[in-house]
């Protein structure tokens, strides 16, 4: 959570740009990374990154705090988005997703610079393409974000059991393109 | 560290393009913020408008409605005092009493006949 984070959604509500500017800095890594991996294409990331801050700017006062970070409630936001995004895609097959698998797991040279890092990502996200997007969204919010099952649950509208019993399933899932997977050894 | 480890931690060296995060800075601090004061003045405003809109179509309707309905009747009553037709009328009804005057005449003057007959007769005899 961002230093002080209460005090600037406060200032950013009031209309302070400059304190919506010091959390979008801060968020900003987190929410493109999760869309990234959702959309598979750094265009669309960029695209729905951008929606999902301007959104929250517009809509900031509506915002409540309810004790968790304000990553929460842009989570919800970017999850949203997905959404509206797949269910308009389903009508749009880009040229990317029509090469075939190979060409949709593409990563550009400007976000993954070494060849294995690229490929490391590439097998990744092939592997939560295996995933439910919920299964996904756990996975992602809980070990590359490091979100608590209580913010994980506020983001996705479910009890903290929920999140957890989406998290062992998805686990036994990964656990059969990755046998040495153990669950008790996950960073 | 595992194998899934190293994934994740791939994952976490992903980071969005500086360009593109100055440039969506820059536009969202330009796109201003909603503020909830004017909008509620806009919604207000805008739902004055539209009542106004909705009671000054309902006056034109019934305007449209009255004109029509006096224009309809106007036409009525002129054509009930149309000279023509009042002629017309007139004379069908001329037409009809000649008629029975004839009837009257042809049934009443064998009768009337035999009457001057009589008294003609009764006339000679004295």
């Amino acid at each position: 959570m961002l230093e002080r984070e209460k005090q600037l959604i406060e200032k950013a509500k009031r209309g302070d740009g400059e304190c919506f500017g010091k959390l979008y800095d801060h968020y900003v890594p987190k929410i493109y990374r999760f869309l990234f991996v959702k959309t598979n294409n750094r265009e669309e990331a960029e695209d729905l990154t951008h929606e999902v801050f301007v959104s929250a700017w517009q809509n900031l006062g509506r915002y409540t705090h309810q004790g968790f970070p304000f990553s929460s409630w842009l989570y919800q936001v970017a999850r949203n988005k997905v959404i509206d995004y797949y269910r308009l895609k389903k009508n749009h097959t880009s040229l990317e997703e029509a090469d075939g698998e190979g060409a949709a797991f593409a990563v550009e040279n400007t976000i993954a610079r070494d060849l294995d890092n690229a490929l490391k990502i590439n097998k990744i996200k092939g592997l939560l393409q295996e995933l439910s997007s919920d299964q996904q969204d756990v996975i992602l919010m809980r070990f590359v974000e490091e979100l608590s099952y209580a913010e994980i649950a506020s983001v996705m509208e479910k009890s903290e059991g929920a999140v957890r019993l989406i998290q062992h399933r998805a686990i036994q899932e990964l656990k059969k393109h990755i046998p040495s997977l153990d669950p008790d050894h996950i960073s | 560290m595992n194998e899934f480890n190293q994934y994740i931690e791939s994952l976490k060296r992903i980071e969005p393009d500086a360009g593109f995060r100055a440039r969506t800075r820059n536009l969202i601090m330009a796109s201003g913020q909603r503020n909830a004061i004017k909008e509620f003045g806009r919604g207000f405003w805008q739902d004055i408008a539209f009542g106004t809109a909705l009671v000054a179509g309902s006056i034109l309707l019934m305007l449209v409605g009255v004109m029509y309905s006096y224009v309809n009747t106007n036409t009525l009553a002129r054509k009930s005092f149309n000279e023509e037709d009042v002629l017309k009328e007139a004379q069908s009804l001329e037409f009809a009493i000649e008629l029975g005057e004839a009837v009257y005449f042809e049934n009443s003057a064998d009768a009337v006949a035999a009457a001057l007959e009589q008294i003609s007769k009764s006339r000679e005899a004295n």
